[in-house]
């Protein structure tokens, strides 16, 4: 019988390996409370799902966070939306201005168009009163020997 | 006292409000042998306890997407065995080791382990399986040592039977070779 033998024979096949004192029998309360704090952290991090819908009444809608929300630590529809309401306020102002700008704009470059419209007719009109005023007889006869040919 | 059958256990687990007592009892039913099976590849107590803790935890955390296709035991000792590779893997990696190679270097541990009283001929015998290559270890200590039916080790390690038996047939061959080589030292 070689020494394999003697282990293959070895009846109970102990490891040699042993525990502390108590081990098993602490071990379950050990577990349970690394659950419970792993738990409560989850709890700590995870943010309520809200499902509203278009037509929700504000009041459900309140409930539906409060249920969701676990062990007393309520986060409610109030605090949710004043974290939302400075956001909503900056996008209104944005919109509004953006709106203001556009109109601005439009109105005046139509009062520009007017204006430049205006000017280049009053413009031609002094040129050519101008040009009139400084011919005399013989550059109308020059002009018209001119236009003749 | 509640008598907890497995199906019993799996419908408490699957109600919120009995889901934590049930878990309790999983704890308290499994947790040595689960235990046994985790030292004897990591070795040392105090990782095997590590390991144990967070076999339980994933256990938890994924304890809704257990659906009773398999049976529980199987699927906390296939967590189990997955947590004590990845473990190993861990140690190899830290120690610049390759994951092909056996887990010859946990041999200190095991001698320097408090937790560890066995004489001369367990010590050589723990060297010898350490020698093996990580399945063919797994496979040798379930089935030496806790006799699992290698029908359950198919479906723990999700491998077949024939396969199994030919591993364990080589690893108690290169154990007794080991054995009887360093027996003659």
């Amino acid at each position: 019988m070689n020494e394999f033998d003697e282990i293959k024979d070895f009846g109970t096949k102990k490891t040699g390996m042993k525990v502390p004192d108590n081990y098993f029998e602490d071990f379950t309360a050990r577990m349970n409370a690394l659950i419970d704090e792993e738990d409560a952290k989850e709890e700590e991090t995870s943010t309520p799902k809200i499902e509203m819908q278009p037509q929700m009444p504000y009041s459900e809608a309140n409930d539906q966070i409060e249920d969701q929300s676990k062990e007393g630590k309520k986060v409610s529809f109030n605090s949710v939306l004043s974290k939302v309401k400075p956001f909503m306020y900056m996008a209104a102002m944005y919109i509004a201005l953006f709106i203001c700008f556009k109109f601005f704009i439009k109105e005046t470059t139509n009062q520009e168009l007017r204006v430049d419209n205006e000017i280049f007719a009053e413009e031609q009109y002094i040129i050519e009163d101008q040009m009139y005023a400084s011919m005399n007889d013989y550059d109308i006869m020059e002009y018209l020997y001119a236009n003749a040919e | 006292m509640t008598e907890f059958t497995e199906e019993t256990l799996i419908l408490q687990l699957q109600d919120e409000k009995t889901k934590r007592k049930a878990f309790t009892e999983i704890i308290n039913r499994y947790k040595e042998r689960l235990y046994w099976q985790i030292r004897k590849i990591v070795i040392s107590h105090e990782d095997a306890d590590d390991v144990l803790q967070n076999c339980f935890m994933k256990a938890w955390r994924n304890i809704d997407n257990f659906r009773g296709d398999s049976k529980l035991s199987t699927w906390l000792f296939r967590i189990a065995v997955n947590e004590s590779i990845t473990f190993i893997n861990k140690l190899k990696q830290q120690q610049q080791l390759s994951l092909d190679s056996d887990d010859s270097f946990l041999s200190d541990k095991l001698s320097s382990d408090d937790f560890f009283d066995g004489d001369e001929l367990q010590l050589l015998l723990q060297k010898a399986i350490l020698s093996l290559p990580e399945k063919q270890r797994i496979v040798f200590n379930m089935r030496y040592f806790d006799e699992t039916k290698y029908e359950e080790m198919s479906d723990i390690l999700n491998t077949s039977v024939g396969a199994l038996k030919a591993s364990y047939h080589i690893a108690a061959k290169k154990v007794e070779e080991y054995i009887l080589s360093h027996s003659l030292e």
